[in-house]
């Protein structure tokens, strides 16, 4: 440990910009401590000092400290890995038709951040983990992050609204940081704890740091520690919290809860993004932009005709169950950090640490998975691929399967996966797929909104982008040597019809699949061609039904459930569902008195999936992301959420 | 009129598991099989109180007629449904039941049903018992029906 005289912090700054960074730091702006790009130690809020409370935020002239005056503001590490708007890629159609589509990535030049809180780097570690540890990293995140060296603060004075001793995240600085400052009257304690740190710390004229020195960081952090605006007991929590989804304290909170969405902006660690298509007028140039998003909006959850989380209830629900419940389950971490911006931020002061305890008392508990293991991530730009459409068949009237080639083909086309299909300047859709392989893929598409509507009206020889293929694949391997009851409904028997082509091609290992399929009237029965010829199929057992139909109509009407009895369903059988989840609903119960026990059933989720890849946090179900932990899921996974209102 | 029915054929259908062997006896006596072929009508919407049957294999549609519309199907009856239970109520008959294949049915003469059901209140249980379990799982699979659950239509 080494001191450095207050005089001297100008010194820093001179350090960090002739290693050629850009030097962003706490300045006041507009009444709040802002992160901003600064020149001096004179940019720095010295004598400031900020009053916080539920809904309150004010800053005021007290003191001469340049860190200690004042804890967090608004601003975090996020809008510096993370910002608020980004162009993902460009999309433009090129002379001979084709599209082209190039990445956006950014080229970050060395930045340092100076005075981040342990709080914040904590948040950093967790917004990595959402962004590069899953199956997919994302390459702007990382650019920036590696950019960046942290001149990071230990917390002598904690505020009233933090409570980082309770959350493990703080107040002292264990990691993420290059250098270490802690602020005494006469200047600045200072560790180095990595090369880049080291570095910067050897162009600073310091001296060794005292014994007695040393000693007082290690008090001052054990006083800090105690003397926390707040406390909260994050122990056993998401277990608790999922098992009372019926509490009465969300009805109560959501009374006051205006779902402005402020307390997810403010937050360092939620990463939930949208995106939006714009273009050029004449349709040439297009291009993708991600912007933040918070779980409190109504699209959040939005597809085709309704969302799942119409209240806002249900959306506080969301929140916090994912905050400090499902993010424990899908990340090893709680989402919480203790930084108590959710709480100063919130218009009606809204007080986190308030509700958890509130909620802490009740009765219910619910397991909850183990996080998955991603053994390491693989880079994944979000730029589709350019492709080109070789046919279209219309399946009904508002039906189409189109068969598209991608020019550099794809890897682990498989069914039971889906791919997100583009069009520049107008949208893109996760459709699964229907068929095909690495060179040829088939997209059944029905046509429910402005995506859907302009794809189910291509023609032949027209360029579309594709991305993927993403999620989980139907568990073939895991079902052979077992009689398979495939139960579809509607528009789901596209993600069935690849597996039902693989049973029907390995027949040793598939002796007997039983197709229970419901559409609504027999000109709504897709694929009819090909389920003629299935019914010459000696393996195969086709039971088709209609809701309604004319008097013409020879085949079953009703509902697919009535087609589950002792015939349909033999003894032994493994089951694999897709429709309407309410249709999966009255399926699975129906399957279960057959005697189809639930790790054996297989149903695909449906939610609001726009990025694929784990980062845009849309499509989250309770402690899955649909997406990348999905689509296919055996029905033990879900169960203890399935069917629950506002999820 | 169809050949007349035997015991052991009533064992053997699910809806009249809980029958002893003397009860089933008992509602042979009143009961005939009878084949019918495709295209056939069994009874008409509107029709007066009629006898009951079970199907014993092929396929029997239930369809409704809409004013200004075409008539349409919504439901299709298969081996060991039942079919016209208004006659267990004495209603007229609330759907048409057309042979859509060639099927076989169970036919039970409504007035001795009924009066056997009065007569021997266990029978009556039994066949009371099972007609509303069928009528209940139908009512499920018609709520499911109404909710329409394929989505919009197309605009």
């Amino acid at each position: 440990m080494q001191f450095l005289e207050r005089a001297a912090l100008d010194a820093l700054f001179d350090a960090l910009r002739a290693e050629g960074r850009a030097v962003l730091g706490p300045t006041v702006v507009d009444g709040a401590i802002r992160l901003a790009p600064i020149d001096g130690a004179q940019d720095l809020p010295a004598g400031w000092t900020d009053a916080q409370g539920p809904g309150h935020y004010r800053l005021r002239r007290g003191g001469d400290a340049t860190f200690d005056g004042y804890v967090v503001g608004p601003d975090s590490l996020k809008q510096v890995f993370f910002p608020s708007k980004e162009t993902l890629y460009r999309a433009e159609r090129r002379a001979d038709g084709k599209l082209g589509f190039s990445p956006v990535l950014p080229d970050p030049g060395a930045s340092a951040v100076l005075g981040v809180r342990a709080c914040d780097l904590a948040a950093a570690r967790i917004q990595r983990a959402a962004l590069e540890g899953g199956p997919y990293a994302e390459p702007r995140h990382r650019a920036r992050r590696e950019a960046a060296l942290i001149v990071a603060v230990n917390c002598t004075r904690p505020g009233a609204l933090c409570f980082c001793a309770s959350t493990e995240t703080g107040p002292r600085v264990t990691e993420g940081a290059d250098l270490v400052l802690t602020e005494r009257p006469d200047g600045f304690l200072v560790e180095a704890p990595t090369q880049a740190g080291r570095a910067v710390l050897a162009r600073l004229d310091t001296r060794p740091a005292a014994a007695d020195e040393v000693a007082w960081v290690d008090d001052a952090m054990r006083e800090a520690a105690a003397n926390m605006g707040r406390e909260v007991d994050l122990d056993g929590l998401p277990e608790q919290l999922f098992g009372r989804l019926d509490h009465a304290r969300w009805k109560i909170v959501a009374e006051r809860c205006l779902a402005c969405g402020n307390c997810t902006s403010v937050c360092p660690t939620c990463f939930c993004s949208t995106s939006e298509h714009p273009s050029s007028i004449d349709g040439d140039e297009a291009s993708r932009v991600r912007l933040w998003d918070s779980c409190f909006t109504e699209e959040h959850a939005y597809i085709h005709g309704g969302g799942f989380r119409p209240r806002t209830e249900d959306r506080y629900r969301q929140w916090l169950t994912h905050k400090v419940g499902a993010w424990v389950a899908q990340f090893g971490t709680s989402g919480c950090v203790g930084c108590g911006r959710c709480i100063a931020w919130c218009p009606v002061g809204i007080d986190l640490t308030e509700e958890i305890a509130a909620l802490r008392q009740g009765e219910g508990i619910a397991a909850l998975p183990a996080p998955p293991a991603h053994a390491c991530a693989t880079d994944e730009d979000l730029v589709p691929r350019a492709a080109t459409v070789t046919r279209v068949e219309r399946e009904s009237d508002d039906v189409v399967t189109l068969h598209v080639a991608v020019d550099e083909g794809l890897q682990g086309v498989l069914p039971g996966r889906f791919c997100q299909v583009s069009l520049p300047g107008i949208g893109e859709v996760p459709i699964s797929i229907s068929g095909g392989d690495g060179a040829l893929l088939e997209h059944t598409i029905r046509a429910v909104g402005r995506a859907t509507d302009a794809l189910c009206a291509l023609s032949p020889g027209d360029a579309v982008g594709i991305r993927g293929p993403y999620g989980r694949a139907w568990p073939l391997e895991a079902l052979a040597g077992r009689p398979v009851v495939v139960v579809a409904g509607g528009i789901g028997l596209a993600p069935l019809r690849g597996a039902l082509r693989s049973m029907i091609a390995r027949p040793d290992e598939f002796p007997e699949v039983h197709l229970c399929y419901g559409a609504r009237s027999p000109a709504d029965v897709l694929y009819a061609k090909e389920l003629l010829g299935w019914m010459e199929v000696p393996t195969m057992h086709l039971h088709l039904t209609v809701d309604h139909a004319s008097p013409a109509w020879l085949g079953h009407v009703g509902v697919v459930t009535r087609l589950l009895d002792a015939r349909s369903v033999p003894a032994g059988a493994s089951a694999m569902i897709c429709g309407p989840e309410i249709m999966m609903r009255f399926t699975v119960e129906r399957l279960a008195q057959l005697g189809v026990p639930d790790e054996r059933t297989w149903v695909t989720m449906e939610r609001n999936m726009q990025c694929a890849t784990g980062f845009c946090g849309r499509c989250q179900y309770g402690p899955y992301f649909v997406c990348k932990d999905g689509p296919v899921f055996s029905f033990d996974q879900i169960r203890f959420l399935f069917g629950e209102e506002g999820y | 009129m169809g050949t007349p029915a035997s015991a052991d054929l009533i064992g053997d259908i699910l809806l009249f598991a809980g029958l002893t062997p003397p009860m089933r006896a008992k509602l042979a006596a009143i009961a005939a099989v009878e084949p019918l072929p495709a295209g056939a009508t069994i009874f008409e919407e509107g029709d007066p109180a009629g006898d009951l049957y079970v199907v014993l294999d092929g396929r029997i549609t239930l369809s409704v007629r809409i004013p200004g519309e075409p008539e349409r199907s919504i439901l299709s009856l298969r081996e060991g449904e039942l079919l016209g239970w208004s006659a267990l109520l004495g209603r007229k008959r609330v759907a048409t039941a057309r042979v859509v294949l060639p099927s076989q049915v169970l036919r039970l003469r409504r007035s001795e049903l009924l009066e056997l059901c009065e007569m021997d209140h266990d029978i009556g249980y039994v066949i009371m018992r099972q007609a509303f379990e069928e009528m209940a799982d139908r009512l499920l699979a018609t709520r499911l029906q109404l909710l329409d659950v394929f989505g919009p239509r197309k605009r």
